[in-house]
């Protein structure tokens, strides 16, 4: 653990710590951009100059390429680094269209932040710029303005050391240089839209969020990828009070956050753009058949199904399906009510999707859901002789089971027009969900409920890790979180229990589980104490 | 007596390049020997120091110095790349020897595998070099068929592959980190230092990296001994050098000439001075990258240090002479033309800077400067000067702030005031 010194204050960093580290240990800030620490080094950008003095001699060198040593001094600011950073600024913008205003990057450039820091030169350039592609599609999801473009190589190191593929490359000599599609290949990669995040300047933009707010207006919350398995960590960045140009769109982009057990720093394209669920075909409202009623009213008589349902069919009567996109709360408190309360055996959360993920060697599970281990750990499923999805399907499809709960599935998506004939067949079906499918449209009683960025919670990944995720927005309409409707409803069929809020929920859950014990519900979920800013898309 | 024949001595006979005749002249006698008598290789490593052989790519690196910085107990193999890459502007001493002697340089490559353990040697030759590959390509051949290369050679167990490699015509390649990624395959973009290419080098594995005339020398060290081959030159720079000189002088060409002659007797006494009785302006001392000498500048001798001490370098012996009639603006902006084309452009202020700085250069010729553009321009090369992944950057910044500082007026004539 070599221990330097960096603008006259001592840290020890653990061996093989570049200088950009080493200096962010202690809060400050070495510019730079082609340094990325997912990324190799290649030392090209030559904005991180600092001075190094080792064994009395003094020299200036790239903090990124330098390793930290012991009894190392090392000055970010000196007169001499300040000249070079601002004159490689000054090269930099030199062919720079300098056209923020109607930029997306703008307020996440690095080439403003350190304008504002080493630049607030006056222009000497009167000599013609440069001109290069703009506007020009890089792949189905990126796009790519090159006279932006810094040359940095970051997104060309993305696609050849993590994804493994060559899809971009930088081409020409000179400062006719210019970064392109390699010859013949698009960015297609299931992680195409993390060079959006490694672009350090406005050169590749993300195509679903150009145009759709400046970044300023964004409110970051701490997330967890709902798309696969993985449960990678993410930002949800989202405006509730900006709804002027595009009414009820509240979520506009999915941004990577880093974990180094989880994720590192990427995120799949397919975590990236499965947010649009959570503005659109949403339903509100509690409903009796068609008809808009209060939750006591929709309650009430979900109750009295049930409850009827037990007397004449008895549990064997009866089918439940929830899918595990729901919480490890939600999971909890519905096998209480379900299992413990009502003694249920036909219970089950395997149910299919519609929306399979492609694995591969990176991050993507073959497992749509983010909580199946969830399920599977706090004992959530069919009792002795219950059965499992596809067998309840059937019987409810053969009128063996009367009587069908289903909670946040995607029946329609994975039956089809059969979906509808099944609700016909059933005595009744109580539909718990967020949007208004086909079953929505034929349930006895339905019950809206609230998307995972609407409260918080927790999923656990396919590796038993649990991880939680924060309330980005108010629930929509009058919808409730999953666990307190099941809540309410056992209240109505004669629970003794409750909870105030998913806390306590998480409290009673993770009794004596040690797997949850190291999950702390008021603790902020980055990567702990270290180097690296969780905020990680502004390296 | 400065001018002399070492490594040039058969450039005379067109037959040189044909192994038969080169045999007869002692090519490949010193291999031979080294072979015969098992020379230990680390014995060969200290007469290179000894004799001060030093690069005469550019940078004059002491070559002795150079191979023993490569890891003995390297579990990985070794190699060898000859730098035959020869681009800087005014440089052709290099193809003087690939065309007129390629054996001799063969024998120094195989005298050098030897000596650091290496059994695959690239020649990694400059694009255009037609002529060069085909000549060097059969002396391949022939050295290979009389069992001077390949396998067991001689009889010693020794094996020595030597492959020639062309490049694609891009400048940069002749530095040593982009000449090995372009030897790889992969686009010529000079490679952070360290790791040095004696530890990290072509493929991962430890390269040594000299230059085609480095490599001829290294057979008239074992057939002078190190002793003698030193005191050809002075204390710090062994041997002789060739220097290719062109411009305003009576006889350009490839001249050879002890280190430490003075470049004076060169322009004067060798290449015959300058033509119709016209006055020197300027010489470029060491190819496009060394910094402009003044007329009453040029009593220097062609040595490394004394160079630096004249504020430029011998960098490869290029010189390039330049009389009264030359407008120095227009000197000034073809080599800004050249550096701005050949930027690898990999780090920014050499990308930018250079086209930065031949963009005013032109606007100047245009009769459109203004004074301040001067003071603009050193004080991009300020910015550029030593900043940079590989010396690309600075061998634009030097050239300009010595054209700049020494012919500031002719530039100021160019603009209406
Ligand atoms: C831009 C640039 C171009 C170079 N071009 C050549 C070249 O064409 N031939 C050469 O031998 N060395 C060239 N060099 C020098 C090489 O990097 C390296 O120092 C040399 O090949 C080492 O061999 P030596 O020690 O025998 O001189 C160049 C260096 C730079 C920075
Ligand atoms: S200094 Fe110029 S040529 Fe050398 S690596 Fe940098 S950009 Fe390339």
């Amino acid at each position: 653990m070599p221990e330097l010194t960096i603008d006259g204050r001592a840290v020890q960093v653990p061996d093989g710590t570049n200088l950009i580290l080493a200096a962010r240990k202690l809060g400050i800030d070495v510019p730079h951009f082609c340094y990325h620490p997912g990324l190799t080094v290649v030392g090209s950008c030559r904005m991180c100059q600092v001075e190094i003095e080792m064994g009395g001699r003094k020299r200036m060198d790239l903090a990124c390429a330098n390793q930290a040593a012991d009894g190392m001094v090392v000055r970010v600011n000196t007169p001499e680094t300040i000249k070079a950073r601002k004159g490689v600024l000054e090269f930099l913008l030199m062919n720079h269209p300098i056209d923020c205003p109607v930029c997306d990057d703008a307020g996440e450039c690095k080439l403003q932040d350190y304008y504002m820091v080493h630049g607030l030169y006056q222009n000497r350039l009167d000599v013609p710029k440069w001109h290069k592609p703009k506007v020009y599609s890089v792949g189905p999801r990126v796009i790519l303005d090159a006279e932006r473009c810094v040359l940095c190589s970051r997104c060309v190191r993305f696609c050849d050391e993590i994804w493994g593929d060559r899809q971009l490359g930088i081409f020409g000599h000179g400062s006719e240089e210019v970064l392109i599609n390699y010859p013949g290949k698009e960015l297609d990669n299931p992680y195409s839209v993390n060079v959006v995040d490694l672009c350090p300047v406005g050169a590749l933009l993300e195509k679903k969020f150009r145009f759709q707010r400046r970044v300023w207006y964004l409110k970051s919350v701490k997330s967890i990828c709902p798309r696969c398995s993985r449960g990678c960590n993410i930002y949800l960045h989202v405006d509730q009070d900006h709804d002027y140009k595009q009414p009820g769109k509240r979520v506009f982009r999915v941004k990577p956050r880093y974990n180094p057990e989880v994720n590192r720093w990427w995120i799949s394209d397919r975590g990236r753009n499965g947010f649009d669920f959570i503005d659109q075909n949403r339903v509100g409202v509690p409903r009796i058949q068609d008809e808009e009623v209060t939750w006591e009213e929709a309650l009430g008589r979900a109750a009295e199904l049930i409850r009827a349902g037990l007397k004449t069919w008895g549990p064997q009567g009866l089918g439940v399906l929830v899918a595990p996109s729901a919480s490890n709360e939600d999971a909890f408190v519905a096998r209480r009510l379900l299992r413990d309360l009502l003694k249920l055996e036909h219970v089950d959360f395997d149910v299919p999707s519609s929306d399979q993920p492609q694995a591969d060697h990176l991050l993507l599970t073959d497992d749509p859901y983010p909580n199946r281990q969830g399920f599977r750990d706090l004992g959530f499923g069919p009792g002795e002789g219950g059965m499992r999805t596809a067998d309840i399907v059937k019987a409810a499809q053969n009128g063996k089971i009367k009587g069908l709960i289903v909670a946040g599935t995607d029946l329609e998506g994975v039956l089809g027009d059969r979906a509808a004939g099944l609700a016909e067949k059933l005595g009744w079906l109580i539909c718990v969900s967020y949007a208004g499918d086909a079953l929505w449209q034929r349930a006895a009683v339905g019950l809206p409920m609230a998307v995972y960025a609407e409260r918080p919670g927790t999923f656990t990944n396919f590796k038993g890790k649990v991880q939680k995720f924060e309330q980005a927005l108010t629930p929509f309409g009058a919808s409730q979180p999953q666990w307190l409707i099941w809540q309410r409803l056992a209240q109505k069929l004669g629970a003794k229990w409750s909870y105030e809020d998913e806390r306590a929920v998480f409290k009673d859950l993770s009794q004596g589980k040690p797997a949850y014990d190291t999950l702390d519900w008021f603790a902020t979920f980055g990567a702990g104490p270290g180097p690296y800013n969780d905020n990680w898309y502004m390296w | 007596m400065p001018q002399i024949s070492l490594v040039s001595k058969n450039f005379q006979y067109p037959d040189q390049v044909e192994l038969q005749a080169a045999l007869s002249r002692g090519a490949w006698e010193q291999w031979k020997r080294v072979l015969a008598e098992k020379i230990p290789p680390a014995a060969i490593i200290e007469e290179v120091k000894a004799a001060k052989l030093r690069g005469q790519g550019g940078a004059g690196f002491p070559t002795g110095v150079k191979w023993g910085f490569v890891p003995k107990d390297s579990p990985k193999p070794k190699y060898l790349c000859v730098n035959a890459d020869e681009g800087e502007p005014g440089t052709f001493k290099d193809r003087a020897i690939l065309e007129n002697d390629p054996h001799l340089m063969l024998e120094g490559v195989a005298i050098t595998c030897y000596a650091v353990g290496i059994h695959t040697a690239f020649v990694y030759m400059r694009g255009e070099f037609y002529q060069p590959q085909r000549v060097m390509e059969k002396a391949i051949r022939e050295a290979t068929e009389a069992g001077l290369l390949g396998k067991n050679i001689q009889g010693s167990g020794f094996d020595l592959d030597v492959i020639v490699h062309m490049g694609a015509g891009a400048y940069i390649c002749g530095e040593e980190t982009a000449l090995l990624n372009s030897l790889e395959g992969w686009k010529g973009w000079p490679r952070l230092k360290p790791p040095f290419p004696a530890v990290v080098g072509a493929f991962g594995c430890p390269t040594v990296i000299n230059n085609v005339e480095t490599m001829a020398g290294v057979p008239h060290i074992m057939r002078l001994g190190a002793a003698e081959f030193q005191k050809l030159g002075t204390e710090k720079d062994g041997g002789t050098k060739l220097f290719a000189i062109s411009g305003h002088v009576a006889k350009p060409g490839v001249y050879e000439m002890t280190m430490g002659s003075s470049l004076k007797e060169l322009i004067y006494d060798v290449a015959g001075g300058l033509p119709g009785g016209r006055r020197l302006k300027a010489v470029i001392p060491g190819g496009s990258s060394a910094p402009v000498l003044k007329a009453d500048e040029i009593d220097v001798p062609l040595e490394f240090e004394a160079m630096a001490a004249a504020g430029t370098m011998l960098g490869s012996g290029a010189v390039i002479v330049l009389d009264e009639t030359v407008s120095i603006p227009e000197v000034f902006m073809v080599t800004a033309r050249f550096y701005a084309h050949e930027s690898c452009g990999q780090c920014t202020q050499c990308r930018e800077g250079c086209t930065w700085i031949y963009k005013i250069s032109k606007k100047i010729l245009a009769g459109h400067g203004q004074p301040s553009d001067l003071d603009l321009m050193l004080d991009l090369a300020d910015n550029m000067n030593g900043k940079t992944v590989c010396p690309l950057g600075a061998a634009m910044a030097l050239p300009t702030i010595g054209f700049l500082k020494k012919f500031p007026h002719e530039f100021l004539a160019l603009m209406k005031s």
